[in-house]
């Protein structure tokens, strides 16, 4: 990137270019490492809190639609079965079928987001949301138990929709040429980051939908 | 384990695309070292499938097994059939199991910090 500069006029060939496919791998790996931690802050609280309000985490659990987890939970895991395809039909030079296996997973994903708005309009609509009069009046257990799901299930929403963008910008990669059967690294990078949303959705659901 | 990793590879994948990929790479990326240390392992659909239907079984018992109402089995479901999806995903998905030794002690020591906090933080509270 930075000097050279025949590379602004003429487009290196895609075999002579260089890539650091390890040292690329590594660093998201790095990055997934920073968005454990961060996670692994809020289920700890998680755990504390729900160890000091026994009870209320499970009366407050019994109100959320197990449906609608066990629901998201099948669409994240199909999703994170269609873009590691993606990437194994790409490197195969199949482009169209890893086009189409992309796309999927970004259908997916929205189906995700579009269920999480459901669930979240009904439980506000209840008057369940943080600093809402009717859950104020609740028990100090119940309380953190919404704010942790708004607060987790809403941080997740958050990557989940940074995961179809990113997605969006890897099939518009993928059709332009940029990404290919030999240089695949950005979207081997964005399964990586898709699937890390899949694990942390994997923890979010016993502790949240199933914890009644 | 590294004889598991060559039958996966030797016996899985689809005969004919592989045998292109590995031509090609071999050809256009021979000042990287070939394939295999360009691209990493390639894992076959099939084995993604195998995967994606154990995790959706899986998912299933632990449904299953939080409706029983029975405190310990609700543990099993949390403290086994979550961390054993999660591992599945990241073994085969996130594919750390073709990885070299660096990056999977990298992941275990991130685990392992997370453990200790957990460790640390409720030794804190269960015992104050």
């Amino acid at each position: 990137m930075d000097a050279r500069p025949a590379a602004s006029v003429v487009e290196p060939h895609p075999a002579t270019e260089h890539h650091d496919y390890q040292g690329a791998k590594l660093g998201m790996w790095i990055f997934i490492m920073t968005e454990l931690i961060l996670f692994g802050g809020l289920f700890i609280a998680y755990g504390v809190y729900r160890e000091m309000h026994a009870d209320d985490f499970h009366t407050a659990s019994s109100e959320l639609n197990v449906r609608l987890g066990v629901a998201n939970t099948l669409i994240l895991l199909t999703s994170s079965l269609t873009i590691a395809l993606s990437i194994t039909a790409l490197r195969l030079r199949r482009k169209g079928q890893a086009m189409v296996l992309l796309a999927s997973t970004m259908v997916l994903g929205c189906a995700f987001l579009v269920n999480k708005f459901f669930e979240w309009s009904a439980k506000i609509h209840h008057g369940l949301y943080p600093g809402s009069e009717h859950l104020m009046a609740r028990p100090p257990g119940q309380r953190l138990f919404f704010g942790l799901y708004y607060g987790m299930t809403g941080l997740h929403g958050l990557h989940v929709t940074v995961g179809v963008v990113l997605m969006a910008v890897m099939l518009r990669l993928i059709a332009r040429g940029k990404i290919r059967h030999d240089n695949f690294i950005a979207l081997e990078n964005s399964g990586l980051y898709w699937h890390l949303v899949d694990v942390i959705w994997i923890f979010l659901l016993p502790l949240f939908y199933l914890a009644a | 384990m590294n004889g598991e990793v060559y039958r996966d590879t030797e016996h899985k994948q689809p005969e004919r695309p592989r045998m292109s990929t590995r031509v090609s790479t071999s050809m256009e990326g021979s000042m990287h070292g070939g394939a295999e240390a360009e691209g990493g392992h390639l894992t076959s659909y099939a084995t993604f499938i195998k995967v994606w239907l154990a995790l959706v079984a899986l998912t299933l018992g632990l449904v299953g097994l939080s409706a029983s109402h029975r405190p310990d089995l609700i543990l099993v479901g949390l403290l086994i059939i979550t961390p054993a999806k999660a591992s599945l995903v990241m073994s085969y998905f996130m594919h750390l199991r073709h990885e070299g030794a660096a990056m999977k002690l990298m992941v275990v020591a991130a685990f392992g910090v997370l453990v200790i906090f957990l460790f640390l933080t409720f030794s804190d509270y269960l015992y104050r």
